[in-house]
């Protein structure tokens, strides 16, 4: 066991010190295959970035929720939305059977003071089942009661940013927080939502019950920017679906809103991800084909000018397997160098680059064994031909090859 | 039984259109233990069957009997196999791997010697013997000729062959290094080695106890 050990290292060790004879063409090999691992490892970060972009919109979502977000109309500003839906779509489609809640949502971005600060944040009017379907979990304080909604209570729940912004360490709860003339008082603060993929957060928001909101916020609005449905379990998802579009195109001219099922985000990202891969996966290839191009040249050249070792070799018994071996095995070494250098240019240009697509940063260690597959198939077959030209070689000719 | 016996050995090259007979039905018989010089004129064919007789080469017709056993219809990988485990080559030129040091270029034939035993031990103390037990780190490119030609003997000592097969060893040496390599081929040969040495210097010759002459592919004498 000893024994076969230390010839394997012997082995290696051989191998590494054959492809130091030659710097300049082991490094260019190195440098081939290296370039074709970075941009393989970058395709693996960005489909799982997507994907984990995917699943976390849908699991913000829920799995059975339909989401049908108001069109702006043309002239859209930011502070004066011409939301197009409106109570009566709500309440229409609240009435489709399979439907277990329906929320709608009012937002507005507005300035929010308290005695001594004051700054701009969305401020949203939330239906009862509001709090539940769209997962804001009160974990200081309480939430709404129904009486709160009826009797146009002016009482908020904030989020955890907000707190912090206005009170600081001090407790929020049963302190005032003011939006245009009127003061709401804190009774909640919600659990930290965290932020979207795209940096926004979803901590600032200062949260009203619906009648309260359109009694102070926006007195004469009836419209919604966004109706949320969730569908029964065990109700036919993709049917209330349709029945739900049918509805409101009943209603409205032309179709001036956006249904979103998690399915479509889905759909989107899949297509995107898609998009991607084929753009970074050719790339890919192409770079791995031509560092193995380069790989398998500079092996010809290699055996070629070590015609002569391989004549020794085989006079000191290796036989045309030992020969092969030998030659794969530097190569797969430069290809495995290649792989793991590869592996750490590729999650740099993650570092750099995913920012710019947004997607989320990830660092998968798979891409690692991913890499490593590839550059040893590489190596593999980079080698194959050349190996096989050394291992056919007549012993003696290639021992004549030196002069 | 003769450790080596060569019956009607021809070998042919074909250049071209051209045949060139270089060995022409060549018997010789070789017993364990000799010491035989083959020599001749330069392209009368020594090379050629030093190549035959260590099996890195085979015959265009003839049989070969080695330790009785018949090579000349065997396989690459059986040839291989008794290159490694019965036969010691040196050549004129050295053939030292210019990337692994003294140690390591000794032990290349263990790595495809199937069971090597205690090989860096061995190599250790045959360095010691021809007296380069200091040297083991050394590149080949630091060394003289006489220790290059040193190295290469305990290379083909390594796996504890039976025959030294040895071209023209002395052919890239001074006289001084020569009378030490040759001095240790009589020792191995002391020692219970068969070893044929080709050579067309008479002073290399003379350390044979026995001298063959070719001369344009025959056995003359
Ligand atoms: N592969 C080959 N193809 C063609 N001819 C060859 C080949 N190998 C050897 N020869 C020829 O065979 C003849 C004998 O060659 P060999 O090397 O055996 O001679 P030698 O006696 O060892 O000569 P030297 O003393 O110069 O080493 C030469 O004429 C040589 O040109
Ligand atoms: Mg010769």
């Amino acid at each position: 066991m000893a024994e076969s050990f230390n010839k394997a290292s012997f082995f290696t060790t051989s191998s590494l010190k054959a492809l130091g004879q030659n710097p300049a063409r082991t490094l260019f090999a190195f440098l081939g295959i290296s370039l074709g691992i970075t941009s393989l490892v970058f395709i693996v970060a960005a489909i799982e970035g997507s994907n984990s972009k995917a699943r976390h919109i849908i699991e913000m979502m829920g799995a059975n929720t339909i989401f049908i977000r108001s069109g702006f109309g043309k002239r859209a500003n930011i502070h004066h939305l011409r939301y197009k839906l409106d109570i009566t779509d709500f309440k229409d489609l609240r009435r489709i059977e399979g439907v277990k809640t329906a929320a709608y949502l009012l937002v507005k971005m507005e300035r929010i003071a308290s005695a001594s600060n004051a700054r701009e944040s969305m401020v949203m009017g939330a239906m009862s089942t509001f709090l539940e379907t769209f997962d804001y979990r009160v974990n200081r304080g309480i939430a709404f009661r129904p009486t709160d909604y009826r009797s146009f209570a002016k009482v908020c729940i904030i989020g955890p940013e907000l707190a912090r912004f206005f009170f600081g360490a001090a407790n929020p709860l049963g302190k005032f927080l003011r939006v245009n003339r009127t003061s709401f008082r804190i009774i909640g603060i919600y659990r930290s939502k965290g932020r979207l993929p795209n940096g926004m957060s979803l901590d600032d928001r200062l949260i009203l019950p619906i009648e309260t909101y359109r009694k102070f916020i926006e007195p004469e609005y009836k419209k919604v920017l966004g109706i949320e449905l969730k569908v029964a379990p065990g109700a036919d998802y993709q049917h209330i679906v349709e029945e739900a579009r049918s509805i409101l195109l009943r209603r409205h001219a032309k179709e001036d809103f956006v249904m979103i099922t998690p399915e479509m985000v889905r759909k989107f990202l899949n297509v995107f991800n898609m998009t991607l891969s084929i753009y970074l996966g050719l790339a890919s290839l192409v770079a791995l084909f031509v560092g193995g191009f380069v790989l398998s040249n500079i092996f010809f050249i290699n055996v070629k000018v070590r015609a002569w070792e391989i004549g020794i070799r085989r006079a000191l018994g290796a036989n045309r397997r030992t020969i092969m071996a030998q030659f794969l095995a530097e190569s797969v070494a430069i290809a495995l160098a290649g792989a793991i250098a590869g592996t750490c240019a590729g999650f740099l240009s993650i570092y750099l680059v995913m920012p710019m697509l947004g997607i989320p940063k990830v660092y998968p260690m798979k891409s690692l064994v991913i890499a490593l597959l590839f550059a040893t198939a590489t190596g593999l077959v980079a080698a194959i031909m050349p190996a096989k030209k050394a291992a056919d070689y007549r012993p003696v000719e290639a021992l004549r090859s030196r002069l | 039984m003769a450790l080596i016996r060569l019956d009607g050995i021809v070998k042919t090259f074909r250049q071209g259109e051209l045949e060139v007979r270089v060995l022409k039905d060549i018997a010789l018989k070789v017993e364990r233990g000799e010491f035989v010089a083959i020599m001749g004129s330069s392209g009368s064919g020594k090379s050629t069957l030093m190549y035959i007789l260590g099996c890195l080469d085979t015959p265009t017709s003839g049989t070969y009997h080695l330790e009785g056993m018949d090579v000349s219809g065997l396989d690459d990988d059986a040839l291989s196999a008794i290159r490694n485990s019965k036969i010691g080559f040196i050549f004129q030129s050295f053939y030292l791997i210019p990337y692994l040091d003294v140690l390591e270029n000794v032990l290349v034939p263990t790595l495809y010697n199937p069971s090597p035993g205690d090989a860096r031990g061995r190599a250790l103390g045959l360095l010691d013997e021809v007296g380069l037990g200091e040297r083991i780190g050394f590149s080949p490119g630091e060394l003289s000729g006489g220790q290059k030609q040193r190295v290469a003997i305990v290379r083909a000592l390594i796996n504890d062959p039976d025959i030294i097969l040895a071209d023209e060893p002395t052919g890239q040496l001074d006289s001084s290094s020569s009378r030490q390599v040759m001095e240790i081929l009589e020792r191995l040969n002391r020692r219970g080695k068969t070893v044929i040495v080709v050579t067309h210097d008479p002073d290399t010759a003379g350390y044979a106890r026995r001298r063959i002459m070719i001369e344009d592919g025959r056995i003359i004498q």
